[in-house]
């Protein structure tokens, strides 16, 4: 046998040299797989050693039929070999992505390898594809707190060819949560719309006066409701010039008493203007519960209950409290008839 | 002539406006003088306070108050006295009265201070209780405005000042052995024998019997026949009982359907001119059923069953009581009834008309 000749010898290098340099400039994924364009794991828990789900979303780059796409996780991990826990779905995913089509519950999930193989329709290059892995009994951070530990996105065909590969890190932490705690103190607040409440017009014996009246306005966590009170400083309208008083009508019995026109009286009438939805019951003492415009309730030195509100919360209840009088015709003219009314409020006990 | 009506005229004028600077005068230093109505908005926490120390010891508490008017207000504290009196245990609050010595073992940090707008303000309550105490004690702190309770001067038209206060209670108990922490079940009552509709409403009343308050609790379970179809909370805000004092506790039952509600209108219960709440038909589950699609139809004959009990200091002590009452929707009965009633006039007037017109029809022929 015979070596070829040296024309021969030069040709094939040639041939050699040529096909070599070629080479660089044949396309890369046209020999193997190449990176998505975007790839990326999201972990539902950062937190060491803890069980969780996830979302792997990718947008391919290669133009290829997927049919499978291949989810490894960092050796430091612990991946359930169960194929069947690592269910898939599709809501939410992150704004701006496509629900990653024909994604279907692993076919296969092994350890230590630690790889997951999904089913995966078709992909168009370009487009951001997610879906969410289901945190069951599925994958277990590393017991370590580190970062970047070395994960990896892939997809392949239906005849497990590689399309597209992606390397991405994955790191833990001693712990992803913040605790937030707050007090909600218990508390009362009482609101008095104004310390004075004059009558609307100069008392006269045809008619029985009222004042413009004056808001209490409660509101409080307390679950037993509130409670509140009166007493007055002098039973009665009194006049430092004229020395003289206009006394209280009636007794502390329960029931209103009505004022009539000619006879001096002097009442506290209370109204129930609002009781607040979703709380207690308010309910105005029966004493004072004036009906109409002429009765009312007797003033009393000691406090009297006037309203309470029972069985909740309350959140802005409010009642209204109005005096009412009437004058003889004889009643001493005075331009200083003054009375104060001490108003209490409570959360119930 | 002209010249003279005009000098007339200018004289009128004149008068009139010295008269009007002279009456004005006398006006103004009132209009003046009267204060305007100003508000009092104050916050307290917490609420009701529990204490329980042994005699001989000193315990401090701590109370906030914040108010939330716009400006600057001096604050004062008052301590009085509460309790409860009444067949229903009504709350009552009272100044100091005679012999209330345990007022003096009472001082608080800041009996006045200023209290700047929507700051919290601390006030700290010490009470030295004495060796000699025993049993219970029940303060009630009151803040309130100074000045608030003088008469108002200066004001156009009588006028009545308010004087408003703000209390936080505290409920101290002077541990000794002899205490006696004693609950009895005063009545258990529904409010009708009969409802057409749900809710049904029960009275519970308890009274101390001891010398020291105590706190009931437990539920009323609702049965038809044996089977429990709800169960009813009682004194879920754990409130207390204070010696020798009843309280009534007042529970419904509102899963029924279909029940009356209170109606609302912008976060408010509508009133009517009693001022009492005005009901409305609901058609659906209430209260514990809400929010089930199945109706809770409510007809027949119940039962409930009370259950409650109190810590007397050494085990829970059980009280027990059942009452029956009845739900008829007679009104719906009655409308099924008249409904049958017509029908059955109905048929029996075609059924007659049908056999005379049969018996003409024999008879002619």
């Amino acid at each position: 046998m015979r070596w070829p000749s040296r024309s021969v010898n030069r040709l094939v290098i040639a041939i050699g040299l040529t096909l070599g340099l070629s080479a660089q400039f044949i396309p890369l994924n046209a020999l193997a797989a190449v990176g998505f364009q975007n790839a990326y794991i999201r972990l539902d828990r950062m937190k060491i050693n803890t069980a969780t789900g996830g979302t792997v979303c990718a947008q391919p780059a290669s133009v290829a039929t997927e049919g499978k796409v291949l989810v490894t996780f960092p050796s430091t991990y612990t991946v359930n070999a169960t194929a069947t826990n690592w269910t898939v779905n599709t809501s939410p995913i992150p704004a701006g992505s496509t629900i990653w089509p024909g994604i279907t519950t692993a076919t296969s999930a092994t350890s230590p390898a630690n790889v997951v193989t999904f089913g995966s329709g078709d992909l168009t290059v370009g487009i951001l594809y997610c879906f969410n892995f289901a945190a069951t009994s599925t994958l277990t951070t590393a017991v370590g707190a580190a970062s970047s530990q070395q994960a990896s996105v892939g997809t392949q065909t239906a005849a497990s060819v590689a399309i597209d590969t992606t390397l991405v890190a994955l790191a833990n932490i001693s712990d992803d949560q913040i605790v937030v705690s707050a007090v909600v103190p218990p508390s009362f607040s009482f609101t008095l719309g104004g310390n004075t409440d004059s009558f609307t017009t100069n008392l006269d014996p045809t008619s029985t006066v009222s004042t413009t009246g004056k808001t209490v306005t409660i509101l409080t966590n307390a679950k037993g409701g509130w409670i509140a009170w009166a007493k007055d400083s002098q039973q009665g309208l009194r006049s430092a010039t004229a020395a003289y008083t206009i006394p209280v009508a009636g007794t502390v019995n329960g029931v209103p008493s009505t004022l009539s026109n000619g006879v001096e009286g002097y009442v506290l009438d209370t109204d129930l203007t609002t009781d607040a939805v979703g709380g207690c019951t308010l309910v105005i003492d029966p004493e004072y519960n004036g009906i109409g415009t002429a009765s009312g309730g007797t003033l009393s030195a000691a406090f009297q209950p006037i309203a309470a509100c029972t069985g909740g919360t309350a959140n802005s209840d409010v009642i209204t409290l109005i005096e009412r009088a009437a004058i003889s015709g004889a009643t001493p003219a005075a331009t200083d008839y003054t009375d104060t009314i001490t108003v209490v409020g409570a959360g119930n006990f | 002539m002209t010249e003279v009506y005009r000098s007339r005229s200018k004289q009128v004028v004149q008068v009139f406006m010295l008269s009007a600077l002279v009456v004005g005068g006398f006006l103004m230093p009132a209009a003046a003088g009267a204060a305007a109505s100003k508000p009092l908005n104050l916050v307290t926490s917490p609420l009701p306070i529990s204490l329980s120390v042994p005699p001989g010891t000193t315990v401090t508490t701590d109370l906030r108050v914040k108010q939330a008017g716009p400006d600057t207000e001096r604050l004062k504290v008052t301590l009085m006295k509460f309790s409860a009196f009444g067949d229903e245990g009504k709350p009552r609050l009272l100044d100091r009265a005679l012999g209330d010595d345990y007022f003096d073992w009472v001082k608080f940090d800041k009996p006045e201070f200023d209290a700047s707008s929507n700051v919290w303000q601390s006030v700290k309550m010490t009470i030295s209780v004495p060796k000699s105490a025993a049993f219970g004690y029940y303060y009630a702190v009151v803040f309130s405005r100074t000045g608030d309770d003088k008469a108002p001067t200066g004001e156009a038209q009588p006028t009545a000042a308010y004087n408003g206060g703000s209390a936080v209670l505290v409920l101290l108990d002077a541990k000794v052995p002899n205490a006696k922490r004693e609950l009895g079940l005063v009545s258990f009552t529904t409010q009708h024998r009969i409802y057409e509709f749900l809710p049904s409403a029960f009275d519970v009343k308890f009274k101390n019997t001891g010398n020291v308050h105590a706190v009931p609790h437990g539920n009323i379970f609702i049965l038809s026949g044996k089977k429990q179809l709800a169960s009813l909370d009682i004194n879920d805000a754990q409130g207390n009982i204070l010696p020798g004092s009843n309280r009534l506790f007042p529970l419904e039952w509102q899963d029924g359907f279909p029940h009356f509600e209170k109606v609302t209108e912008d976060g408010k219960v509508k009133l009517d001119k009693k001022n009492q709440a005005v009901m409305h038909m609901v058609w659906s589950n209430g209260g514990a059923g809400a929010g089930e699609v199945s109706p809770h139809l409510r007809f027949g004959y119940y039962t409930a069953h009370l259950f409650a009990v109190y810590d007397d200091g050494t085990r829970d002590v059980p009280m027990e009581a059942t009452v029956g009452f009845w739900v008829i929707p007679w009104r719906f009965l009655l409308g099924v009834l008249l409904v049958i009633v017509l029908i059955g006039a109905g048929v029996y007037a075609a059924t007659r008309g049908a056999v005379r017109g049969v018996r003409k029809i024999g008879k002619r022929r």
